[in-house]
């Protein structure tokens, strides 16, 4: 960590605007958003539709830049996209000309690095999500849930500092879900890595997040953060329970109100 | 999804063979009974014999397979480069907005250009050679693929870049790695067409100072109405061209095996 | 090609109109006018552009005429044949006797032309081509199924020379010209005005006619009717007939006026039209008759034996299937309505 970052801004959006278009038909997407986070949190964001959530998240990806503000990582600010911040979206997005085994190691082969390493690091992260006996299949020989699974496996072979992950769990079934959901869950806690998660889901958000963010639409700008303590729960981590504990419930229940105010209001 | 369904033309099967059984046994039928002045339509056994004698004694000076062969070489000079320099085309204008401001009128323009209109031109610019009818079937596949490959540029899932971008390909990798490959399936798409349109082209091609080709043969058949020859030109043009198609479609599902899964 | 596809669609309907017609007023018809009769042509400097410009043949024949502007010889055969065409005039003898072989269901009822000097071999001044051994080795340039193809055909079949020895390209008369300007082809056999443009242009007659009519290659323009029009109105037949002798008369006596008239129907100026003229020996009506071409009625003259060793040497080339022996060319050759036309 660069010297002179506080420990709570390792990612930090500063005074953050997008406006889209111009004159009058433009769009303020975001208005004045600031917050920082610290490193190894994972960070979620709610908000009705056109709330900016995804637009705030591309601001970080570096596949948009901000009308005013900036945004860093350890201080350094954003200037594109980079192969330190792995980003999984709705859609895995991969390549399906390339078997799970190379979609997976696509990131450090376009680096350059050395192909011994790269294949230990596929082989490891394969093993980890179940999918090594796939590894010589194709993308569209897998079902929705392993897809995500390598597409997000293809974000964290480059060994990310920040993982930005657009409704990642978006298309998949309900059960599916609660799966991928324990899984991530258990990669951060190994990992100690540091995610940024957009969700619609306010349960989802609430389970995983150890802050959870709340924005308004039009313009998009942050209302409320709520540190959540299940994430880093000790002990039983068994989802049903954690999700049906009063504690969780009145949290979960709080948040969609705020969400069904801006709705009403 | 993932159980395989076989393509609906594949279930059909029986109906395609009974159309074609029809179709046969009306001609047949026809021929046999005398309705037709086997001028206008050469029953089977005629047709049969007009092959057997062509694949023997040839025709004005070339043997049958000969006329086949040197069809079959324009068409694979004239298709091949025209793919190849209209796909290149095509990803210039699909990766490059200037260039493709520079390059579509030219494609545009030459796409809809019906080949007759300017076989005269071909002659004088190029002469009465094989270079003048591999052009006209060069000229003819270059926009369809050029265009197929620039729209398959642009069709481009813009998150399958982005997530390119984010796993640290450059701009050159992404267009080698991901751009190329995206684009894929249409440039087949575009190949085949192509090559139906080059097809249909190889008549008028053949006819710049022709003495050879299966193309120049129909042509040269239906002067004197001789139909039974113009039959089977027509036939094995037919022929070449489902085998060409096939076997493109062939390396199609082995090349692009993913595209529409 | 644009004018088969226009009588097709129009004829298909005309025909049908026709055939009623015909239908109703059954027998005593035989010597009424035609509703309509269907004549394929070209345009061209000849001396039927006056007949069919100021309407002699419509005149003569006391009907209306429906022109149809062809493409080639073959498509008078195959207008024929499909019931869309009543009359072909000026058709090359190649297609003709290549239709009489195949059956074609019409008679040959009179000649426009000898075409003689008029379609001949052009050679390049500079491809030093003085015998016929000089033509070892170069390209000639001719529109395939013309009688100017089954010339040069017989050129090289008299002098021995193979299709592997003289490369014969086949190209429409335009392509002629615009291969000879770039130097591609070193002769063409091909007749006015793209002879006249490559004569203009570095090229020099190489004389073949002579030897090759001695030879039986005779080349001619023809005119062929319907047999079952012909049956049906023999009058209007006659009538055709006399109102190109007419013309050609006009020719004779006045070819400066024939040709400024010519010249204006075919789309050229008086000039070109009067030396385009000048190519051709058009025979008059009354030579026709004479055993040297066509012969008197019942007695066919020699030209069925060129229209008999045309089409033998046309199923050589694999242009038709088979030739039928001299009487169905002789039988084909039907000059009642001539001798009726001369009077």
């Amino acid at each position: 960590m660069a010297e002179g970052i506080p420990a709570a801004e390792f990612v930090r959006f500063a005074d953050v605007s997008v406006v889209f278009g111009r004159g009058a038909a433009s769009v303020q997407a975001l208005q004045a958003i600031s917050l920082s986070f610290a490193k190894g949190d994972f960070v979620c964001i709610v908000g009705p539709s056109g709330c900016g959530k995804t637009t705030l998240m591309q601001t970080l990806a570096g596949f948009l830049r901000p009308s005013t503000g900036a945004v860093s990582v350890d201080g350094q600010p954003i200037a594109g996209p980079g192969p330190d911040r792995g980003v999984v979206f709705q859609q895995p997005a991969l390549f399906p000309w390339r078997t799970v085994e190379a979609n997976a190691g696509f990131g450090p082969e376009m680096r350059g690095i050395d192909p011994a390493q790269r294949r230990a690091r596929v082989e490891t992260w394969l093993a980890r999500v179940g999918l090594t006996e796939f590894r010589h299949r194709y993308p569209y020989e897998l079902s929705g849930g392993m897809q995500q699974r390598l597409a997000i496996v293809r974000a964290l072979v480059n060994e990310p500092v920040l993982l930005l992950m657009d409704e990642p769990f978006g298309a998949l079934d309900a059960l599916t879900r609660e799966k991928m959901q324990e899984e991530l869950h258990a990669v951060w806690r190994t990992s100690g890595m540091t995610v940024l998660f957009i969700t619609h889901s306010v349960e989802e958000a609430v389970y995983l997040g150890t802050e959870v963010v709340v924005m308004s639409p039009r313009p998009g700008r942050i209302i409320e953060r709520i540190a959540a303590p299940f994430a880093r729960k000790e002990g039983d981590r068994d989802i049903r329970a954690i999700k049906s504990s009063p504690a969780f419930v009145a949290m979960r229940e709080r948040i969609l109100g705020l969400i069904w105010g801006m709705a009403e209001g | 999804m993932r159980a395989e369904r076989p393509a609906k033309a594949e279930r059909f099967w029986p109906i395609t063979l009974a159309s074609v059984a029809i179709l046969f046994a009306l001609w047949a039928g026809v021929s046999v009974l005398g309705l037709v002045n086997p001028l206008f339509l050469p029953g089977p056994g005629l047709l049969f014999s007009s092959f057997i004698d062509l694949l023997f004694n040839g025709y004005k000076g070339y043997s049958l397979p000969a006329h086949i062969g040197v069809s079959l070489m324009r068409v694979a000079l004239g298709f091949g480069s025209g793919a190849i320099v209209g796909t290149l085309i095509g990803l210039g204008m699909g990766a490059m907005p200037l260039f493709d401001a520079f390059a579509a009128p030219f494609v545009e323009f030459l796409r809809p250009l019906p080949q007759l209109a300017y076989l005269v031109l071909l002659i004088v610019w190029f002469g009465i050679g094989e270079t003048s009818k591999i052009v006209l079937l060069f000229l003819t596949a270059l926009p369809v693929a050029a265009i197929a490959a620039r729209d398959g540029v642009r069709n481009v899932p813009r998150e399958r870049i982005q997530a390119a971008r984010a796993l640290g390909a450059s701009p050159g990798q992404i267009f080698r790695h991901v751009i190329f490959f995206s684009a894929l399936p249409e440039i087949f798409v575009g190949a085949r067409l192509a090559i139906g349109i080059v097809y249909a082209t190889l008549i008028a091609a053949e006819i710049i100072a022709g003495s050879d080709g299966i193309g120049w043969l129909v042509f040269d058949a239906g002067r004197f109405l001789r139909s039974d020859y113009v039959f089977v030109g027509v036939l094995l043009i037919g022929l070449m061209g489902l085998g060409l198609d096939f076997g493109l479609r062939t390396l199609e599902r082995r090349v692009v095996h993913w595209a529409g899964k | 090609m644009r004018t088969g596809k226009h009588f097709n669609r129009r004829h298909v309907l005309a025909a049908g109109l026709g055939f009623g017609a015909g239908a109703a007023v059954m027998r005593s018809a035989r010597a009424a006018a035609p509703p309509e009769a269907r004549v394929g042509y070209f345009v061209e400097t000849k001396p039927t552009m006056i007949a069919k410009s100021l309407g002699w043949f419509a005149d003569a024949m006391n009907t209306k005429i429906a022109w149809s502007e062809m493409g080639s010889g073959a498509e008078i055969n195959t207008g024929i044949a499909a019931g869309g065409l009543d009359f072909g005039l000026a058709i090359g003898s190649s297609p003709v006797a290549a239709g009489i072989a195949q059956g074609l269901g019409y008679q040959l009822i009179g000649m426009v032309d000898n075409i003689g000097p008029a379609e001949e071999m052009t050679v390049r001044a500079s491809a030093n081509i003085a015998r016929p051994a000089d033509f070892i080795g170069k390209k000639v340039g001719t529109p395939f199924g013309s009688t100017s193809h089954f010339r040069l055909m017989g050129f090289l079949a008299v002098n021995h020379l193979s299709q592997g020895e003289v490369t014969v390209l086949d190209m429409s008369p335009e392509q002629i010209v615009a291969a000879w300007k770039r130097g591609d082809i070193d002769a063409a056999y091909v007749w006015s005005p793209a002879k006249a443009e490559i004569l203009a242009d570095g090229g020099k007659v190489y004389e073949t006619y002579k030897e090759l009519d001695a030879a039986g290659y005779v080349i001619a323009d023809l005119i062929v009717v319907r047999t079952a029009f012909a049956r049906r109105y023999p009058d209007a037949v006659a009538g055709f007939l006399s109102a190109y002798g007419k013309a050609l008369n006009l020719y004779v006596t006045d070819p400066d006026k024939a040709a400024a008239i010519i010249g204006k129907a075919a789309g050229v100026s008086a000039a070109v039209a009067k030396a385009n003229l000048a190519e051709y020996d058009f025979v008059s009506l009354k030579d026709q008759l004479s055993a040297d071409w066509l012969g008197p009625p019942g007695s066919p003259g020699k030209f069925a034996e060129v229209l008999h060793g045309t089409a033998s040497f046309l199923v050589q080339q694999k242009s038709i299937r088979a030739a039928p022996p001299l009487a169905v060319f002789e039988k084909a050759i039907n000059t009642t309505y001539l001798a009726k036309a001369v009077g």
